[in-house]
């Protein structure tokens, strides 16, 4: 059944990064993987793999979650390895006619799939520690400044809490649909692809209208509530940067100087 | 020749924290040419028990047979089987989607494999027995048509399938009560006409106790009450513990009852209430 | 008692498919005063759900006049003023909450109308305690009821501060018990914050409460009145496809009977008290 789908891969719980403010994650985030692009050394590597270890101890999300959050991607990650192993020039270890595989090369490899696990990994605990709305908040906060120069930062946020709102609405009327139409003869599993895509219209169809007059109804709904835009508009959840927001931000940051420090041997005294 | 379900249980997402038995060890049997109204509170399990009569939910435990054949048996036999039994589900003009009401009509039809006369033949009687007229229906949209029109272009896109029992959920749901009066009439008419075995599920406690002949109570996921309506009306408790309304002349008959009045309560619509009524104030000599 | 809303010889027409002028409303005149609970009856297209649009500015007559507290619908400054004071509740239930989480689709208007974040949160919990819906604050909305949905689509519109409830047909997609919890809600603001009620409905039994009933057909008020007097009016209502409580119906068979029933018994109670003083 499509309903057993479940949504997003948010981890309720009332751990320290689960308590902190989105903007604090998403920006701590973007601070994480500039760090990732920066480490170069094995030491460098250490200091990663460890802080994100120190990361997913300290959010209380199950390291076997966390894994398999890189299950959909390792098929890039495997890619990417392949490509540096045959690309990279130097001492070969083994030839497969016209392709050389190189001991730099292998290196490499292993440290570029290092830096997609650790980008996967750490991005994934950012949403299994932040509920989907409440990280919507946090994008519209953090858009909020460029809105000057024409960004709808309102609006992108207003759509994506639509659309949190509406998909297990939709996904439950998917199901109904097709059940309707399976009564009716449909057959949604078998023939090749153009047959199937074609089997697809009476699915498709009626979806689209109910999506539609959802839409509509709901619109008209917004309206009576006095919705004009993001204009003179205040919001319920304030949020706020608590002393726990700056220690994050400490931590991350001395990450990125330490990772700065090794990459141009700055001395660290 | 029965569609039978024995000690059908189901569970929905079995294995998550979301766990739910919907239904538990129901076992039931609905025979050719039955009418029977299906009746319990939202959440009882109705609908996901008659969404196993066609196969379209297989059980967690049990078995589902229609005609003697298991559904959830391979091969063309269950195919078949499962063809035997027509689905209405809640708000069917929700899964309308071609261009005339003719073309939607015959998707049933079609899918069984039939040809343009005989598909032209079903789409005639199964708009016939909804109650829209052919030559002025059958070249429009269906989406231009009233939400009571709808309705029924959509029901008429499962009569065609010409099933041997008909399951409808919720019929009357956001009519208004022509609307409701008409649908009604129709499935009785096509009940009566063709002998289709109808199984109804509906709120609408006086529709059902004027149209059925059986009456199926369902609590909590099992069967609570199973009978003729005007006996299963009559045992309020057991109605009132499985949050089920009475139907409203049974409630005013109970209130005059209650108020000293010796009436009949057995009336299940108004006429035969007020017949009731009047005999028993006659007989109480005031008024 | 101040009117609350009032319609002077209201028409609303739009071009139909085909070019031709569709009228959907024609020569309403009425008038709902404060605190009064008038329930809206009609078949389906007799343009019920179109006049309750004109009373939140959703919609403005093309000929006539709606006047909501006095104020014109038709000028456009007034338009928002407007939408605060009449607060509207439709009929699909999901197709009018627009948040993921309960409190957060109960802030939505006070948000819209830029209320102060604390004042939101205090209104937001007052608007759930009236419906009694304050133990779901932190709910998705997907996994309500019917009956549930609607008591939080009416408590987004309470946090509004509203002077008058618009409700567009609140209980045609419910159950029985959905149905009830709605009318009890609805009943229970009318009687005891005094707000004024429009209720838009084709059950009969959810208008023999009311104060009064408007029955439109084909765009026109048919008739108006107390309940008592619209209701034993059997066979009109049948001959404008509407339904009669079961009491009145009743009643006029008893009286075919040759028994004196009173003309106004329209509940049950009422035809028992009638039938055995």
């Amino acid at each position: 059944m499509l309903t057993d789908i479940t949504l997003g891969q948010y981890f309720p719980g009332s751990s320290f990064l689960h308590r902190l403010d989105p903007r604090t994650k998403l920006l701590g985030t973007i601070i994480f993987v500039a760090g990732i692009f920066l480490a170069e050394s094995p030491a460098a590597y250490g200091l990663l793999a460890a802080f994100a270890a120190f990361g997913i101890v300290l959010s209380g999300v199950p390291v076997r979650l966390v894994l398999r959050s890189l299950r959909p991607l390792w098929f890039i990650i495997l890619i990417t390895v392949l490509i540096h192993v045959f690309s990279t020039p130097g001492t070969v270890i083994y030839a497969l006619g016209p392709l050389t595989a190189t001991m730099e090369g292998v290196r490499q490899g292993a440290l570029m799939a290092a830096r997609l696990v650790f980008l996967i990994a750490m991005s994934s605990l950012l949403t299994f520690t932040t509920s989907p709305i409440v990280l919507t908040d946090g994008i519209e906060r953090l858009l909020n400044p460029f809105r000057r120069l024409g960004l709808p930062a309102h609006e992108l946020a207003m759509m994506m809490t639509i659309a949190l709102r509406f998909i297990p609405t939709l996904l439950e009327e998917t199901d109904r649909i097709m059940k309707a139409q399976m009564a009716r003869g449909a057959d949604f599993t078998s023939g090749n692809i153009v047959k199937r895509a074609r089997n697809m219209v009476p699915l498709l169809v009626p979806l689209f209208i109910s999506a539609f007059r959802r839409a509509d109804e709901l619109a008209v709904a917004m309206e009576a509530r006095c919705y004009r835009g993001g204009e003179n508009r205040t919001r319920m959840k304030e949020l706020r940067f608590a002393v726990r927001d700056g220690v994050a931000f400490a931590a991350v940051l001395a990450l990125l100087a330490i990772l700065g420090a090794l990459k141009w041997n700055v001395p660290l005294s | 020749m029965s569609i039978v379900l024995k000690d059908v249980s189901y569970v929905y997402m079995p294995g998550t924290p979301y766990e739910r038995a919907a239904v538990r060890d129901v076992s039931l049997t609905v025979a050719p040419g039955e009418f029977v109204g299906i009746i319990g509170h939202t959440g009882s399990g109705k609908s996901t028990l008659v969404q196993h009569m066609n196969g379209l939910l297989r059980p967690t435990k049990g078995v589902v047979e229609v005609d003697g054949v298991n559904l959830a048996a391979k091969g063309e036999a269950a195919r078949l089987a499962r063809r035997k039994v027509g689905m209405v589900f809640q708000y069917p003009e929700h899964q309308l989607f071609e261009e005339t009401v003719f073309d939607d009509v015959a998707f049933g039809p079609r899918n069984l494999g039939l040809d343009g006369d005989a598909v032209e033949e079903r789409v005639r009687m199964a708009l016939d027995f909804v109650g829209l007229d052919f030559a002025a229906f059958a070249k429009r949209s269906p989406f231009r048509l009233s939400g009571g029109q709808m309705r029924r272009v959509a029901i008429a896109g499962v009569v065609a399938l010409r099933p041997a029992y008909l399951i409808l959920d919720e019929p009357s749901a956001g009519l208004d009560p022509r609307g409701r009066d008409e649908i009604f009439a129709e499935v009785s008419r096509l009940h009566a006409a063709t002998g289709t075995a109808v199984v109804l599920i509906s709120h609408n406690m006086e529709e059902v106790a004027r149209l059925v002949g059986r009456l199926v109570v369902m609590h909590d996921g099992a069967v609570s009450l199973d009978g003729p309506p005007r006996e299963v009306f009559r045992r309020r408790e057991a109605l009132q513990a499985a949050g089920v309304d009475v139907p409203g002349v049974t409630a005013l008959l109970g209130r005059l009852a209650a108020r000293g009045l010796d009436v009949d309560d057995t009336a299940l619509t108004v006429a035969e209430a007020a017949t009731a009524i009047a005999a028993a104030v006659r007989r109480r000599g005031v008024c | 008692m101040g009117e609350m809303i009032k319609t002077i010889n209201l028409r609303h027409s739009y071009p139909g498919p085909d070019g031709t002028e569709v009228v959907a409303l024609e020569d309403i005149s009425m008038t709902v005063n404060a605190g009064e609970f008038v329930a809206v009856i009609g078949a389906n297209g007799s343009g019920k759900s179109t006049l309750a649009k004109h009373f939140n500015a959703l919609l403005v007559p093309t000929g006539g006049e709606c006047l909501v507290a006095g104020l014109s619908t038709t000028v456009s400054e007034n338009v928002w003023p407007i939408r605060q004071k009449v607060g509207m509740v439709f009929q699909n239930p999901d197709n009018q909450i627009v948040a993921a989480v309960v409190e957060e689709d109960v802030a939505f208007g006070p948000e819209n109308l830029g209320v102060p974040p604390a004042e939101i949160v205090a209104r937001v919990a007052a608007a759930l305690a009236a419906v009694g819906m304050e133990d779901y604050r932190h709910h998705g909305p997907h996994l309500l009821s019917g009956g549930q949905k609607q008591r939080v689509a009416i408590a987004g519109v309470l946090a509004m501060h509203p002077q008058c409830l618009v409700l567009d047909e609140p209980t045609a997609m419910l159950d029985p018990q959905g149905r009830g919890e709605v009318l009890a809600t609805v009943a229970r603001l009318n009687r005891e914050e005094g707000i004024t009620i429009i209720y838009i409905t084709h059950f009969m039994e959810e208008a023999v409460t009311a104060d009064r009933v408007v029955v439109l057909d084909a765009g026109r008020v048919a008739f108006s009145g107390p309940p008592a007097e619209v209701f034993c009016r059997v066979e009109a209502l049948k001959a404008l496809g509407l339904d009669a409580p079961l009491a009145a119906e009743v009643a006029v068979l008893l009286r075919a009977e040759g028994l004196a029933v009173p003309a106004a018994v329209i509940t049950d109670a009422e035809l028992a008290v009638a039938l055995c003083p």
